[in-house]
């Protein structure tokens, strides 16, 4: 009895078709990313940010109606709380206000003059809805945010930089990105430093042992106004190593940043 | 349920996970949908969104397409193994 032989060939042919597609796919795709990021960036970012706007809303809306459901006495005492943390913030604000107004006039006095503006931004997206280290904040080209321009939170706490703003949202590449290179100074010390982004609102420093620092110093940013980026939390030496490794946290929690700045313009 | 619908289902669901949850459920939706689902190319397609809406310059040489390249080697895998696999025969 003759058997027909088996045609491999045919089976093969067959198998490379999804291959020779999907390679076809992920070139075009990887050349639309190389060649014309802007334009991807804003043809997704205009479908897509009307969705993230509405999730950031409707996790609001439903906090909101979490709230209707509390005790009468929880809302005296919150209340209570809430009042006292306005006396203080209050307070805070008052000698604030002094110390804008005295450095106003020291400014004057010295010819410097501030030629920034500050723009809140809210954040749509954080670390980890993207593996990139990144955020998305709500404003764009429009309100003439650029790339470059500096992101703070809490006013005085360096973030990172604004890497894309051609759309109606604006991508912000956080210092804290791993890998990501700054200059900073430890504020007790004044001993310049480079500190390597560690990803999450971490960094590490590779530092010689002589250098003096512990946990709780400060990091601050002398080529930007002196601006905080983080706090030492950790050193780790040892014995045998001529180095220290010193990990470093950002005052704020980036995976609760809900309202950021953008700082545009020079800076003073 | 069809194979069909569940399939569109999925595809629903990782691009939700793509704006509301972290990546790594999104990471795992879509490396679940290449291997059981043939030639699922919306996977390299979720990449490339996630890399137009996150990505920024910063590791491996200032790329923005990590998304769309690992998507292509999940899918790429799983195109090579699933002929091979007597769990698909």
């Amino acid at each position: 009895m003759n058997y027909r032989l088996r045609d491999s060939s045919t089976k093969k042919k067959s198998r490379k078709v999804p291959l020779i597609i999907l390679a076809a796919v992920v070139l075009a795709l990887v050349a639309t990313r190389v060649f014309a990021p802007a334009f991807s960036s804003r043809a997704i970012a205009a479908i897509f940010a009307p969705i993230m706007r509405s999730g950031d809303t409707l996790a609001r809306d439903a906090a909101a109606s979490g709230d209707a459901l509390k005790s009468k006495s929880d809302l005296i005492a919150e209340n209570a709380e809430l009042k006292s943390e306005l006396q203080a913030a209050q307070d805070e604000l008052a000698v604030s206000r002094d110390l804008e107004t005295e450095n106003g006039e020291l400014r004057d006095l010295l010819g410097l003059v501030r030629a920034t503006k500050e723009t809140p931004a809210l954040v749509l997206s954080k670390p980890p809805l993207s593996p990139y280290d990144s955020l998305v904040i709500e404003i764009g080209s429009q309100y003439q945010v650029a790339a470059g321009d500096r992101v703070y939170a809490d006013g005085d706490i360096l973030l990172g930089e604004v890497a894309e703003a051609d759309g109606p949202t604006a991508k912000v590449r956080l210092y804290s990105n791993a890998g990501t290179e700054i200059d900073a100074v430890i504020e007790r010390t004044g001993v310049p430093q480079k500190v390597v982004g560690a990803g999450g609102g971490n960094f590490s420093i590779k530092a010689p042992k002589e250098v003096d620092v512990k946990a709780g110093d400060v990091l601050v940013v002398p080529s930007l106004g002196r601006k905080v980026l983080g706090v030492v939390k950790q050193v780790d030496s040892e014995p045998t190593d001529a180095f220290q490794q010193v990990l470093i946290k950002s005052p704020v929690n980036i995976f609760q940043l809900k309202w950021v700045t953008i700082e545009s313009g020079d800076t003073p | 349920m069809t194979r069909a619908a569940s399939r569109i289902i999925l595809d629903g669901f990782i691009l939700a996970s793509l704006l509301y949850l972290p990546w790594w459920i999104t990471a795992l939706a879509a490396a679940a949908g290449c291997f059981l689902f043939e030639s699922f190319f919306e996977a390299v397609a979720f990449g490339f969104i996630a890399d137009c809406l996150y990505g920024v310059p910063g590791r491996f040489g200032g790329t923005t397409f990590e998304g769309t390249l690992a998507a292509s080697v999940i899918l790429g895998l799983s195109l090579y193994l699933r002929p091979h696999l007597r769990y698909y025969k």
